[in-house]
């Protein structure tokens, strides 16, 4: 059940989309304020380090400024942006050459903790995961990423994806044997 | 080694995605299956792993930097932008509904203009007249059965102008599609036949000799 409250965000939501599609700067802002982080994630977890996901981020707005208005707001604009943003670290995935990948987090700030040897662990587990994640061929990590990390439901990752839900659960079962394997090993080498 | 079929619906099942009809026969073989559920608490145990990676955080500086790039960008670009453009973004806009609506109201307008041009009020077609020769003058005693015939037929004529109803001038032709022939002198009276849409109708118009009818 919505509540007034969602109701009224969605509302505000819809105005500001649709002033933003209609050349209103300051918007067109609010609108990037709200989506940024979600889409600068995702960038990383595609793509595997901060440069290129700023790189694809950017590139993703500045998509989202010249095609607003084109995009139908009768429907969800989250599946539209994560599109757009699969598209574009596909794009600058497939400009790198194979063996260029990089999947290297050197710049990086460690997840924030109180506690130095908690946040080493993190660090390690995030980074564990990512080149897990690098592991994976395209398409089944842009299901990974966006049906356990973005916690979009099969059928809104189907969406995004433009395939059957069929196949995006064929996605995600080999990814996640795949990764399992990864993980287990890197743990019995750390061992 | 038999169980690895079960391992993609174990990895399905794990996160919830496995398909309704299959839960219950996964979680059947699961019941009896020590190495298939060794399997499934290791695949808890890396997607759990997998799962630490949503709490991780965005440096804000870096979300400051790409903001600020794209903005830079979107300035420069509506700065640029003339009153056509901003005409053509509202045309084109999200607004389907208004090519919608804008597309019925030109469809109806057009098909009203072509309907009102093609159905004229039209005026009824005119009857055809036929002039058939009037009978030759009736014999004394020996009358010809054609003749008999057209006599017969002529005889309920009306003699009120029958084609009250019909504004327009009648089409005259000839019986038969041929031309009139010149009658004999002693044959001037004429039958005008009118023939109506409704062909149980026929109206016969008779001139007589001195003019009058």
């Amino acid at each position: 059940m919505v509540s007034a409250k969602d109701q009224g965000e969605s509302r505000e939501w819809a105005i500001l989309l649709e002033r933003a599609a209609t050349g209103d700067v300051s918007a067109f802002e609010q609108v990037m304020l709200r989506s940024e982080r979600s889409v600068m994630l995702t960038a990383r977890r595609l793509l595997g380090n901060v440069a290129d996901a700023e790189e694809a981020s950017q590139e993703v707005f500045l998509r989202v400024y010249k095609y607003l208005h084109r995009f139908d707001r009768t429907k969800a604009f989250e599946p539209w942006l994560y599109r757009l943003t699969v598209n574009v670290c596909n794009d600058i995935a497939s400009g790198r050459s194979r063996g260029e990948v990089a999947w290297s987090d050197e710049h990086e700030p460690a997840a924030s903790s109180g506690d130095p040897h908690h946040s080493l662990t993190g660090d390690e587990h995030r980074k564990l995961i990512q080149n897990a994640l690098g592991e994976l061929p395209e398409k089944q990590r842009a299901a990974v990423v966006l049906r356990e990390l973005q916690g979009l439901t099969t059928a809104e990752v189907a969406d995004v994806l433009k395939v059957t839900e069929a196949t995006v659960r064929s996605h995600l079962s080999a990814a996640r044997l795949r990764m399992k394997r990864f993980i287990e090993k890197r743990f019995r080498r750390s061992l | 080694m038999k169980c690895r079929g079960w391992n993609p619906q174990i990895a399905l099942y794990v996160e919830g995605d496995l398909e309704l009809e299959s839960v219950a026969h996964l979680e059947k073989h699961l019941e009896v299956c020590v190495e298939c559920r060794a399997f499934l608490d290791e695949l808890r145990n890396s997607q759990s792993e997998v799962r630490q990676l949503r709490n991780e955080t965005v440096d804000a500086s870096s979300l400051n930097r790409v903001r600020a790039n794209v903005m830079r960008q979107v300035r420069a670009v509506e700065e640029r932008r003339t009153w056509m453009d901003h005409f053509a973004i509202w045309l084109w806009g999200g607004y389907r509904w208004r090519f919608a609506v804008l597309g019925s109201v030109v469809l109806m307008a057009t098909s009203i203009v072509i309907w009102r041009l093609a159905s004229p009020t039209m005026p009824p077609s005119p009857p055809t007249i036929a002039i058939a020769p009037a009978p030759a003058p009736v014999p004394s005693v020996d009358v010809p059965a054609a003749a008999e015939r057209s006599v017969t037929r002529s005889a309920p004529v009306r003699r009120s102008r029958p084609v009250a109803s019909h504004p327009v001038a009648p089409k005259v032709a000839t019986l038969d599609e041929s031309p009139v022939e010149p009658q004999p002198e002693e044959s001037k009276d004429t039958v005008v036949q009118i023939l109506t849409d409704d062909p149980n109708i026929v109206i016969y118009w008779l001139f007589e000799k001195n003019g009058g009818f």
